[in-house]
């Protein structure tokens, strides 16, 4: 978990959905329309790191008018709640979370809601993936074990993991085949 | 489903009532809304109740648990906990539409996230019997309704006592105990019993049999299927070839034999969510809001609305401007009429495209099957007569024979798209010859006479008989359908491939663009990844509307020019002046307005519209000029439908002249190949067509929408080097029939009736002389040298009595004629050759007394075809080539 980390890289830059909530010049490139300007309350998938920084970034007025309008808006987008955080997939988590298609859904879907909890604040959110994570990393230490692992990959749940529980099953190998060769030696 | 608690004859022990009082704590509960839900049902006179999972799972994980798990233990507890809480509300006076007595049934149906329980009938295995499981398929076979005895009351006349007895088998009971389906005929001291059938309880039932999902099916193997057992209010919900996800307890019925180890299984359905997709019987609906509906009137006041909604339809797919209309007017229909006199007049429009392989009919049929809110999908091959039409068939539990619909019954007021037209064997193709104008389908086989209702429109797509169009037969050949059928077809659309660089220029750029489209949210290179969020949630239709609800309102598409271009080509042919990005709208939109004025508007026909039609129809009539299909008063009909539909269009209640208009400009396209390029003055910068002298008159017809916009950018040069001066009668009879302008044009046809009818006419001197100096204007521009041919022409002009050159459509009529004859010199002579004297003699004699081919026309005619390398003329003798 570093700077250079190519997975925080690769998870920042997942796109989640956004609405301007101005109209920006010379930006209809981004939906196909190139030449043309992006007009206000569009939707757009924006990378999660221009996102962030766009969402909470305030808009100077030019002129500093002291009847402002009260609904101007005061951010250059807004965040919408992206597709895998619906009710319809936490629903599913809640139902039986090794049953999710992690990596479908997302990649990057732990790296990523620790981004969005932490952004948010969302506490409830975060319950729901901590429960899925326990619940899922006990099936793949399950499988870790040395007759198993070769199962897991063949298994439909094998293909359905998330980057970060990759690496957990790999570790997992690793350090029952290691504790393998203490016992033994 | 359990009926064993209803009468409370149950041992109602502490674990049953505790699981009873849990559910009604969870139905009562206030911030779940499910006490509005049962008001709301009883209010609607119904006996099912939703509930959502998930709201279980919320307030009482144990239960949610036993009910996904052991549902034989909870889900009586959640009938009795309905009953209960619907105890305490109901009063007969609130709810008038419900009747509640000991024998009503309350049942509960299940939505929301099933996780591991979601299967298909392949995936659903033996660990999940006795389970609650949701399953999704296709429903392949239905079989009747019966009822099925669940109380009998017996009157004993010895005692004067009522007996009653249930019975329960392993579909309406989670009991084990399968109760005799005998009736009891005496009572304990053996007095005889008479049965009042009358105060016994019955139950429908009904069993379907659910196949996989044919698309989710593992390649190379067959789909599998699973029985699905419907009582009660569940029976008659869903029909053969109805997508649906079913939720309910997979049972199994013990042993097929008395010996036998395996087991029948079957699911016990208690809710059915059925599931939109194309293709498939479910007829879509959309919801119209109050801004939806300003929209619609909005937009129905535009001047270009015809042409705006015509060119949204399939953007994807390049050109094809009037089958886009032709389309669009078949979504909306025209008006159906029942007379008192039984006669049935069709609304509906039926369309054919014939044409040459790899021209986007196939594209055409999809995207209708998507748009239209019932379509359904055949194939020439696919399907037979019966298929088609209705089957008799013999039910498998009661051996009673019974109708099956086919396709076309299913089709009622909706499209029937058949692929492959012309691989329909002939026996097949009479089957639809009933459906097509009377819209009904009559049956009298096996003891069965009965007339099914199949009011649908049929948009069918065919290669001509040779594979390629034949631009040397004519239509008729090349289509070889009976002129029975063709006059069933409103629309023919002669659909050609033709070679020609800016419009295959333009099309590759357009075929490459849709393919550099990458959707939003993927990066280059990334497989499109498969949306499988369908089956997250069971019967949970509320949370996606809202999902969209952005995308829903919307009217214009955002113009994106690598998808759309198409439509961009079409609003760039029919404004020609205008180049600022085209309109396209929202297919969603678009489906609504549809809906709208199909629903909306019963357009009337104004006395001078019928004046109008007439004039139309007779002059249609009355050409001699070779037509694509024949003309029957079904045209006549066609004339008004097309209207109709237009007038739909403007969602105007009166049919006025210029839906008229439009009608027969859709008509004579499709019939002649006309287009308003050529009849009306659309833009004045428009230059005459010129084609590569290659193609014959008759091929060109169809092209024009396609080439309008190139042939502006020909320059007259070009024109001049293709011609040497050998041929250039040929190029001038060539020329002609495409006329320069509206005003040649409609002289060119008044020119050819007055010929055709009266053959000499006063006004002709002068029109003539326009098309003389018009001709001599552009001989100037082109650069033409003047030859004694020239000359004769120009004589005979003047003369007034014989036209000077031959119309294309004389042409080809001429050319067909020949053909036929060829057979006949190629078997008679040596050499196959033809006295020219003779050939004409022959020619004529196949025709009627105004339409004969005198020895000029003859002459320019044989002249033409020897330029195209036809024929070979020499000695006064014509060679076939």
């Amino acid at each position: 978990m570093g700077y250079y980390d190519l997975d925080e890289i690769l998870a920042d830059g997942q796109k989640i959905p956004c609405r301007f909530t101005i109209s920006v010049p010379g930006l209809g490139y981004l939906e196909n329309n190139p030449g043309k300007p992006v007009i206000q309350n569009t939707k757009l998938d924006l990378p999660l790191w221009l996102a962030e920084i766009l969402a909470i970034c305030e808009i100077q007025s030019e002129q500093n008018d002291p009847k402002e309008d009260p609904d101007q808006p005061t951010y250059f987008i807004e965040l919408i709640q992206p597709d895998f955080y619906s009710s319809k997939i936490i629903n599913a988590i809640k139902t039986n979370a090794l049953k999710i298609d992690l990596h479908q859904l997302l990649p990057y879907f732990y790296k990523l809601s620790v981004k969005w909890g932490s952004m948010f604040n969302d506490t409830e959110l975060m319950a729901i993936v901590q429960e899925m994570f326990k619940q899922r990393a006990c099936a793949i230490n399950d499988y870790s074990s040395d007759n198993n692992h070769l199962q897991l990959l063949n298994s439909e749940f094998g293909l359905q993991l998330d980057e970060t529980e990759r690496m957990l099953f790999r570790q997992c190998i690793e350090s029952h085949r290691d504790l393998k060769t203490w016992l033994s030696s | 489903m359990d009926e064993t608690t209803i009468l409370g004859d149950t041992p109602l022990d502490a674990v049953y009532s505790d699981r009873v009082r849990r559910f009604q704590d969870f139905l009562t509960s206030p911030d779940l809304g499910n006490m509005d839900n049962i008001k709301k049902m009883l209010t609607l006179g119904q006996r099912r109740l939703a509930v959502s999972l998930d709201e279980i799972r919320e307030t009482d994980k144990d239960f949610w648990l036993g009910l996904l798990n052991t549902p034989a233990d909870y889900l009586p507890a959640c009938q009795d906990g309905v009953r209960e809480a619907i105890k305490s509300i109901y009063t007969p006076i609130d709810y008038p539409d419900i009747e509640i007595t000991s024998d009503t049934d309350f049942y509960v149906s299940f939505k929301g996230s099933f996780g591991d329980h979601q299967l298909t009938p392949r995936t659903i295995g033996s660990h999940f019997l006795s389970k609650m499981v949701s399953v999704e398929g296709i429903v392949t076979r239905a079989s009747l309704i019966r009822p099925k005895i669940i109380k009998s009351v017996h009157y004993c006349d010895a005692t004067g006592r009522f007996h009653q007895r249930e019975y329960s088998d392993q579909t309406t009971s989670f009991n084990p105990i399968t109760t005799s389906a005998l009736y009891p005929t005496e009572d304990p001291e053996g007095n005889p019993l008479t049965t009042e059938y009358g105060f016994s309880k019955y139950r429908d039932h009904q069993t379907i049999t659910i196949q996989e999902l044919p698309e989710l099916a593992p390649a190379g193997q067959l789909p599998r299927s699973l029985d699905v057992i419907m009582d009660d209010d569940l029976v008659d919900l869903v029909k053969p070839g109805d997508r649906l996800q079913a939720v309910g307890v997979y049972r199994s019925l013990g042993g097929v034999g008395s010996n036998s180890s395996s087991f029948r299984t079957v699911i016990l359905c208690n809710s059915v969510y059925p599931l939109h997709a194309r293709s498939t019987s479910v007829k879509s609906v959309e919801r119209l809001t109050n801004s939806d509906i300003r929209n619609i009137n909005k937009l129905s006041k535009k001047k270009n609305i015809f042409d705006l909604m015509a060119q949204s339809l399939a953007p994807s797919i390049y050109g094809h401007a009037y089958i886009k209309k032709a389309v669009l007017l078949m979504l909306l229909g025209g008006y159906e009429k029942n007379l008192s006199n039984g006669a049935h007049l069709r609304g509906d429009i039926n369309l054919l495209m014939v044409g040459d392989p790899s021209t986007a009919k196939s594209q055409m049929l999809r995207f209708v099957l998507n748009t239209a809110p019932l379509a359904i999908a055949t194939t020439g091959r696919g399907s037979s007569g019966v298929g088609l039409t209705a089957a008799v068939t013999t039910d498998k539990e009661t051996g009673e024979r019974r109708l099956e619909a086919g396709a076309m019954v299913l089709a009622d007021r909706g499209i029937v798209c058949i692929d492959e037209f012309d691989k329909m064997s002939d026996i097949d193709r009479v089957a639809i010859h009933e459906v097509m104008e009377q819209q009904t389908i009559t049956i009298a086989k096996a003891g069965i006479h009965t007339s099914l209702n199949a009011r649908c429109s049929v948009i069918a797509a065919a290669n001509p008989v040779y594979g390629q169009y034949d631009t040397n037969r004519s239509p008729q050949q090349n289509i070889a359908l009976p002129d029975s059928l063709l006059s069933r077809f409103d629309l023919l659309f002669i659909v050609t491939d033709d070679i020609s660089d800016e419009k295959d220029k333009a099309v590759s750029e357009h075929v490459l663009r849709m393919h550099r489209f990458i959707p939003q949210g993927y990066s280059e290179g990334e497989p499109i990844r498969e949306r499988r969020n369908v089956t997250l949630a069971v019967g949970d239709s509320s949370n996606q509307d809202e999902d969209d609800s952005d995308d829903r309102n919307k009217v214009y598409e955002k113009f994106s020019p690598l998808l759309h271009s198409g439509a961009a080509e079409m609003a760039e042919g029919s404004t020609s002046s205008s180049k600022k990005t085209p309109k396209v709208l929202n297919i969603t939109f678009l489906k609504k307005y549809i809906q709208y004025a199909k629903q909306r508007i019963e357009p009337q026909l104004t006395t001078e519209c019928t004046k109008k039609v007439v004039e139309i129809y007779a002059t249609l009539r009355n050409d001699h000029i070779v037509k694509n299909s024949p003309i029957t008063a079904r045209t006549l009909e066609t004339i008004i439908r097309l209207a109709t539909a237009h007038a739909k269009v403007r969602l105007s209640q009166t049919v006025e002249i210029k839906d008229v208009q439009v009608a027969e400009e859709m008509l004579r396209f499709s019939l002649l190949g006309e287009t308003p390029a050529t009849k009306h003055k659309s833009s004045p910068q428009k230059s005459p067509k010129k084609k590569r002298k290659t193609t014959s008159p008759s091929k060109k017809k169809f092209q024009d929408d396609e080439t309008e916009l190139y042939s502006v950018s020909e320059s007259e040069p070009e024109y001049a080097e293709d011609k040497d001066d050998g041929n250039e009668d040929a190029d001038v009879a060539d020329y002609q029939p495409r006329a320069t302008t509206a005003r040649t044009r409609s002289l060119q046809e008044r020119l050819q009736s007055a010929y055709d009818e009266e053959g000499e006419d006063e006004d002709m001197e002068e029109e003539l002389v326009d098309v003389e100096q018009i001709r001599e204007g552009l001989s100037q521009q082109t650069l033409r040298e003047p030859s004694n041919e020239e000359d004769i022409l120009q004589e005979t002009n003047t003369n007034m009595d014989q036209p000077a050159t031959i119309s294309a459509s004389r042409f080809s009529k001429f050319k067909s004629l020949l053909s036929m004859l060829r057979s006949h010199y190629e078997s008679t002579s040596e050499d196959g050759s033809a006295p020219v004297a003779d050939l004409v003699t022959r020619v004529n004699q196949e025709l009627s007394q105004e339409e004969q081919f005198d020895e000029q026309e003859a002459y320019l005619a044989l002249e033409q075809m020897q330029e195209k390398n036809f024929i070979q003329i020499s000695e006064e003798k014509v060679y076939f080539i």
